[in-house]
């Protein structure tokens, strides 16, 4: 399951839940955490933005009650046309070949918890490769209408074929 | 200007002159490279031409103070959409500036966000993409029916190509100096540029394009009188690139690869021409292009997200890095950074000490060889010229580095007005300069640096002491100074040693996990070390005292420039600076005003903010009248409007990040 967490207060209820290490992450790095024993990953997306990959909700009595998010402060929330699936290193190499990013981004040489917004055609995403519960994973996110485009593109690539989509619940 | 039309009444006449009829066009710049087409547009007038793929443009103001209007449309055929036409619109959106500027924001694109051209080189940077090229109805509306028109010229020369006219048309209208002021209304002057200032262009795809010289003469735009626009047309691939003959500097073949909206692994050549920006300091300084430092080759390989700055192109943060993490590179380990913009200046002479101590803030009787001195030049009435370091090499031969090409002007005038026998000699493209920081920078340095004096050992180098030393071959001035308030050391070294230098650094490093760092995270240093910059801190117009430096002015020298108004002004600043920490993470933003706490008169303004990752609090820099600048006072800052929400800050020391500078002491 993915969840976003965005607002003014964005950092502070990250800092909460997840510690202080998640401000030294810079926009579009990540980290392999645990929350109340589930093992997740952090993606931060710009100053006060970051998405949570995790098997299960994130536990609101975390929050401390002068950061539970209202109005303009922050939210917490799962985005219902956001859609993410894996792929094997061997599409990712392959992806690497065919999209395209805008400047500054790059696809080169993408380490490990480190996430891209890029262009595969017509169709956006964003390549996330980080570690979950300690194994190598690389997650793409893209819209719920592109995500079957996305996975035939990819497919026919080679015969590695992609994980099933999982929709954010 | 007059002299200039004059002599070019002539070639006026030829409008629409191209390769066929090859003139050699004498009020105008040389050509950059291999030109393949080139039209004079005589004043008043607008003409259309073909321009491939690739191509590079360039309108030139021949006689300065000339608009010239710009479009451009697509020749690729898309049946089921409009032409695509240049949309400042998308433009502005895409890019988040006002006019695309040489660099990373450097495409005009279409409504379907396709990149139609980018800006290679600019020497004017005043551009308006607000407004329509000038249309029959604006002369109407002030009297003139009838009155040529950019939009109508348009219409004319583009009706042969089955393009519809238009009462007005949406254009990029180069060298067109509007601006919006703060009540939202779109004011015009008279154009900045000079004659032979120029906009290069890339076409990124096959265009056909338009261009007029505008024929306002009845308004200031045009300076009142409308005078040529010439347009070169170079080929894609250059043969013979021609030196520049406004450039005063090399400037180093610019290897970003964009070039187009989207670049893969696979990515398009480089321009031909090296990407750079004009900009004039001063009415006796030539134009300065943007340049590469000796680093910069090293750098683009290690991102695309440049930006000019104090005429050089900068890094702002690295690919796969961040801000964040270089600058917890910084705090945590060691970073090194390019600062070659700095510009340095070689003092000497019998009366080179004389000059100094009457220009420079601090007393330099203290300052003696192998050491230095941060200060400031103040002007006459107690501004801020410029800040900088003294170098003490001998009394009679010092180095002074501040940020502008104008420092040396300034002191060899007041040396000239003094009668004093001193050579003041600008160095900086003979110097470059690395900043390795960090409480790891000495660990770094041990093992590369040696001393002439083989009993010299890095640990013995103070603060603000300097030795020439070698790393490897390469002879350096190591100084230990810095902008970050870490222990660290600057590296001075000749340009021809850059690539191998940074090399050698980034190779021993990286096993203490050294990173190259960038602009967005000095910055968040400096304010965190309550260091300045200049024209966020200070300007000629703020006083050492008012910007919080006071503590450099020594008023007990007998003569110093500016020495009367400084003694007033250190009795009573109209303002002081004070650091804030907020109560709140939102980060306060420069021109943010401070008020007093529950009340509607501001006290104040930040100079500059962030968030401080080490002090996970949102800090600022800022002046305010000295009646609320004790510390721990608390005080609001208007954040949005100053009205819908403000957050308390308390004062503090201007450095919110180890006040007593205990870190870079060492």
């Amino acid at each position: 399951m993915l969840w976003d967490i965005s607002g003014a207060d964005g950092l502070a209820i990250a800092q909460t839940l997840f510690g202080q290490s998640v401000s030294y992450l810079a926009p579009f790095q990540s980290l392999e955490t645990v929350l109340e024993e589930n093992p997740c990953s952090v993606l931060r997306l710009c100053n006060r933005n970051f998405r949570i990959l995790s098997s299960s909700p994130i536990p609101q009595h975390l929050i401390p009650q002068h950061l539970i998010p209202q109005a303009h402060t922050a939210s917490i929330h799962q985005y219902s046309w956001l859609q993410t699936f894996s792929i094997s290193p061997q599409q990712l190499h392959q992806l690497t070949q065919k999209a395209t990013v805008r400047a500054p981004h790059r696809l080169t040489n993408l380490p490990n918890h480190q996430a891209v917004p890029a262009q595969l055609d017509d169709i956006a995403l964003l390549i996330w490769q980080h570690s979950s519960a300690h194994r190598p994973s690389i997650d793409i996110h893209t819209s719920h209408s592109s995500a079957k485009l996305l996975e035939s593109k990819i497919n026919s690539w080679d015969s590695h074929s992609l994980m099933t989509p999982q929709r954010p619940s | 200007m007059l002299v200039a039309a004059e002599k070019s009444k002539s070639q006026r006449d030829n409008h629409s002159d191209n390769q066929s009829r090859p003139i050699r066009y004498s009020d105008i710049p040389t050509p950059l490279g291999d030109v393949v087409a080139e039209y004079r547009i005589a004043p008043g007038q607008a003409i259309a031409y073909p321009v491939t793929k690739g191509q590079y443009i360039q309108i030139i103001d021949v006689c300065g103070s000339q608009c010239s209007d710009f479009l451009a449309f697509s020749q690729e055929k898309q049946p089921t959409s409009p032409r695509q036409e240049i949309d400042s619109t998308v433009t502005r959106t895409l890019s988040g500036v006002a006019n695309p500027q040489a660099g990373l924001h450097s495409k005009y694109f279409s409504q379907t966000m396709q990149p139609l051209v980018e800006v290679i080189q600019d020497t004017c940077t005043r551009h308006d993409s607000f407004l329509l090229a000038c249309t029959p109805r604006y002369y109407e509306d002030a009297g003139y029916p009838g009155h040529p028109s950019c939009s109508d010229n348009f219409n004319q020369v583009l009706s042969p190509h089955g393009i519809a006219s238009r009462p007005g048309w949406p254009a990029i209208n180069f060298f067109f100096n509007t601006e919006i002021d703060c009540h939202g209304n779109i004011t015009s002057q008279e154009s900045w540029s000079h004659p032979g200032d120029y906009v290069l262009l890339q076409a990124h795809q096959n265009l056909l394009c338009a261009s007029s010289a505008c024929p306002d003469d009845i308004d200031p735009a045009n300076g009142w009188q409308p005078t040529p626009i010439h347009i070169r047309i170079y080929a894609a691939q250059q043969n013979s690139i021609q030196q520049n003959t406004v450039q005063q500097n090399t400037v180093q073949q610019d290897t970003v690869q964009q070039d187009s909206d989207r670049q893969n692994t696979h990515s398009n050549p480089p321009p031909a021409f090296a990407r750079a920006i004009g900009k004039r300091i001063a009415a006796n300084f030539p134009l300065r292009l943007t340049q590469n430092s000796a680093f910069t080759p090293r750098i683009r390989q290690l991102t695309d997200d440049l930006t000019e700055y104090n005429g050089f192109w900068v890094p702002n943060s690295f690919a796969h890095q961040g801000d964040q993490a270089e600058y917890w590179a910084l705090r945590q380990r060691a970073a090194l950074m390019d600062l070659s913009a700095l510009r340095k200046f070689e003092v000497t002479g019998t009366e080179a000490f004389s000059l100094l101590q009457y220009a420079f803030s601090r007393n330099l009787e203290k300052v003696t060889p192998g050491k230095s001195a941060y200060g400031c030049l103040p002007n006459p009435h107690g501004g801020i010229i410029d800040d900088g370091i003294v170098f003490c090499f001998s009394r009679s031969h010092y180095r002074y580095v501040g940020n502008c090409d104008t420092d040396g002007d300034w002191l060899e005038r007041v040396a000239q007005q003094q009668g004093w026998k001193v050579k003041i000699e600008a160095v900086s493209d003979r110097i470059h300069n690395l900043a390795l920081q960090g409480p790891k920078s000495r660990k770094i340095l041990q093992s590369l640096v040696t001393f002439a004096q083989p009993e010299k050992k890095l640990a013995d180098l103070g603060y603000f002491r300097f030795e020439a030393v070698k790393i490897g071959n390469i002879p350096l001035l190591l100084s230990r100074t810095g902008y970050t308030g870490e222990l660290g050391y600057e590296l001075f070294v000749d340009p021809a040693y850059g690539e191998q230098l940074w090399d050698k650094l980034m190779a021993i490093g990286g096993p203490f996990g050294m990173q190259p760092l960038g602009m967005h995270a000095l910055n968040r240093a400096r304010i965190e070390a309550g260091l300045l910059a200049t024209g966020a801190e200070f300007d000629d117009l703020t006083s050492p005292y008012q910007a919080g430096i006071g503590w450099s002015i020594s008023l007990k020298k007998p003569n110093l420039i500016g020495k009367v108004a400084l003694e007033s002004l250190k009795q009573r600043s109209p303002k002081v600076a004070v650091g804030l920490v907020l109560e709140s993470l939102e980060t306060a933003t420069a021109g943010q005003n401070i008020y007093a706490e529950r009340e509607r008169w501001r006290i104040g303004q930040i100079t500059s903010a962030t968030f401080s990752p080490i002090l996970n609090q949102s800090i600022a820099m800022a002046q305010i009248v000295p009646e609320y600048a004790q510390p721990g006072n608390i005080v609001e800052i208007g954040l949005l409007d100053g009205i819908k929400r403000r957050v308390k800050a308390t004062i503090g020391p201007l450095a919110a990040f180890d006040p007593s500078k205990s870190r870079a002491r060492g």
